[in-house]
């Protein structure tokens, strides 16, 4: 049994976008365009927290922007390498294999136009999430954006059991593809305030389709 | 009996993460020179270590890597346990605000997965390898950070044996029993108490029955178990023939898993079929390779001797030689941590220090 599950772990970055669309009922490549529809301008120096295969970056690059994608994990910015080779972006797109918590080493004050983030908040501590959001505030430009999709905590109770109930079989799937466990984060609105950034817009897709 | 609850179901469902709270924990009342350890987020490995400090009342700093609730060894093996869990947590703990010193006590099992270097050059902590069992922490901890030759040991005594047919038998049991439900209904007791004896009796024993561990000496067991089962059936109990015929290909199939499937126990071995498959080209990896010093390079800094869990190593005339290659479980923690690079693994794997 051990043999299957390792099987799937070492082959969860090729399968990872296949694992996610599953995840998410597709919703989350749909999101990807409406971000880069909405939000990335021609010229804008974007930077992307968890690139992982580089959807989004390719999107965002295919607009005209400058993206600099960090990631943790080699197999998958190797993935994403031979993507943007293929697309031919690789003059605007940068990769670097890096944590998101080495960003007050790596990058200077007032650098991007826009931060990006897709599911990579809830794989992070809460004490993670505030050190992170901390070093974004401080390489975003003044009036720069941050952009995150991730799965929240609903606020009401039953909003909570509801999602409990319905993310368990999906966790369950989602885990025997991609080897992750996610958590819902709870508490984004207070952090992102503490860190000192307004709440501009806030979309949930699931009780909004 | 909450803790003797979360114990007993972390121990059924071992194969999965229990992912628990991350960051700093104090114990007792550390000052600025007190020792600063760190482990993973697995629940039961938190809840030992948190127990044996407490116990033996020692005044300590514990930072609680994300490594998303996988224990130790398998984080580190599996690449969710590296220098840069141990970086995040530093930066987000304070520690450097709390003591003096920059000495990192890390769990010795993380060798094969934490670059010291990288630790090094972004936070400018140092780290030594501890004892691998918590248990030892207390002595390693009272001697002066002495790590005697039996605290890098893993050996596997029964009662860890016990844990691991436990964690293969409870989810084979959940995955068997709802496939004989449907198809061998009558047989579900029968079949479910295969598996545990079968598990039990293969994860504790396996080691003293002639021949090596392998596929063939648990089918050869699962084999002897069927013939039991056949004696049995037909001398003394009420089974038709063709349960009698499922009941004996069961023994021998579940043995077979087993035997195909023990190795993956430990995150190093990979099990026998994936082994087979690497070195016919099939998947990649390195299959079994054997680990070898170059004594030209060895300068006899022992670090080697120091991460290995089975004691592979051992100085000789101030140089570090193979001694037990038997023992050898392909862990690559030797070679990944070896300063000068002089150990080789036959396949290219990466050094931390080239």
């Amino acid at each position: 049994m051990s043999t299957a599950f390792m099987k799937i772990l070492e082959s969860a970055p090729e399968r990872y976008d296949a694992g996610i669309n599953i995840l998410t009922l597709g919703r989350l490549g749909c999101l990807k365009q409406d971000i880069v529809n909405e939000f990335i301008a021609k010229d804008d120096k974007v930077l992307e927290l968890g690139c992982g295969t580089g959807s989004l970056a390719i999107l965002c690059a295919r607009k005209g922007a400058e993206v600099t994608g960090i990631d943790l994990s080699p197999k998958m910015l190797a993935i994403a390498h031979r993507k943007i080779n293929k697309a031919g972006l690789t003059e605007n797109i940068k990769l670097l294999r890096m944590s998101a918590m080495d960003i007050d080493t790596t990058f200077d004050d007032n650098n991007f136009d826009v931060i990006t983030s897709t599911l990579v908040f809830s794989e992070m501590s809460r004490e993670e999430i505030r050190y992170v959001l901390n070093q974004c505030l401080r390489v975003l430009k003044i009036n720069g954006s941050l952009l995150i999709a991730d799965e929240i905590m609903p606020q009401s109770p039953f909003g909570k059991f509801l999602l409990f109930l319905f993310r368990l079989p999906f966790a369950i799937i989602a885990y025997i593809f991609t080897q992750t466990i996610t958590k819902a984060v709870a508490s984004l609105d207070e952090d992102l305030r503490q860190a000192g950034f307004s709440l501009i817009k806030t979309k949930s897709t699931f009780w909004e389709q | 009996m909450i803790d003797f609850i979360k114990s007993f179901i972390e121990t059924l469902l071992r194969s999965l993460p229990f992912p628990t709270k991350t960051g700093l924990r104090v114990f007792g009342k550390p000052n600025r020179h007190s020792p600063v350890l760190v482990t993973a987020n697995f629940d039961l490995t938190v809840r030992r270590v948190t127990k044996v400090l407490t116990q033996n009342q020692i005044d300590c700093y514990l930072l609680v890597v994300n490594t998303k609730g996988i224990n130790v060894w398998c984080a580190a093996k599996g690449g969710h346990f590296t220098a840069d869990q141990v970086v995040s947590v530093i930066k987000t703990s304070g520690i450097s605000e709390l003591v003096d010193h920059r000495q990192l006590i890390l769990p010795q099992l993380c060798a094969c997965g934490v670059n010291p270097r990288d630790i090094y050059n972004k936070t400018g902590w140092h780290t030594k390898f501890g004892p691998a069992y918590a248990g030892y922490v207390p002595q390693y901890i009272k001697s002066g950070f002495q790590k005697t030759a039996k605290m890098n040991l893993v050996e596997f005594p029964t009662i860890q044996r016990l844990e691991m047919a436990t964690m293969w038998a409870f989810p084979m049991t959940i995955l068997i029993g709802i496939l004989s439900a449907i198809l061998w209904r009558h047989l579900l007791p029968e079949i479910i108490a295969l598996i545990w004896i079968t598990a039990l009796f293969l994860f504790t024993l396996y080691f003293w029955l002639p021949g090596k561990p392998s596929l063939v000496t648990a089918l050869v067991i699962g084999g002897l178990f069927a013939l039991g089962i056949a004696a049995f059936g037909v001398f003394a109990s009420q089974w038709s023939i063709r349960d009698i015929w499922i009941l004996s290909l069961s023994a021998v199939s579940i043995a077979g898993i087993i035997g195909i499937d023990f190795p993956g126990s430990s995150p190093l071995f990979h099990s026998e079929w994936v082994t087979w498959t690497q070195e016919r080209g099939l998947t990649k990896g390195p299959g079994r390779f054997k680990v070898a010093v170059d004594p030209e390079g060895c300068n006899g800094c022992s670090i080697c001797l120091d991460v290995c869990p089975r004691g592979v190593y051992k100085l000789e005339v101030k140089k570090a030689v193979v001694s037990d290659i038997e023992k050898c479980e392909n862990c690559t923690a030797c070679f990944k941590q070896c300063p000068q690079g002089v150990i080789s693994i036959g396949v290219p794997v990466e050094n931390f220090y080239q």
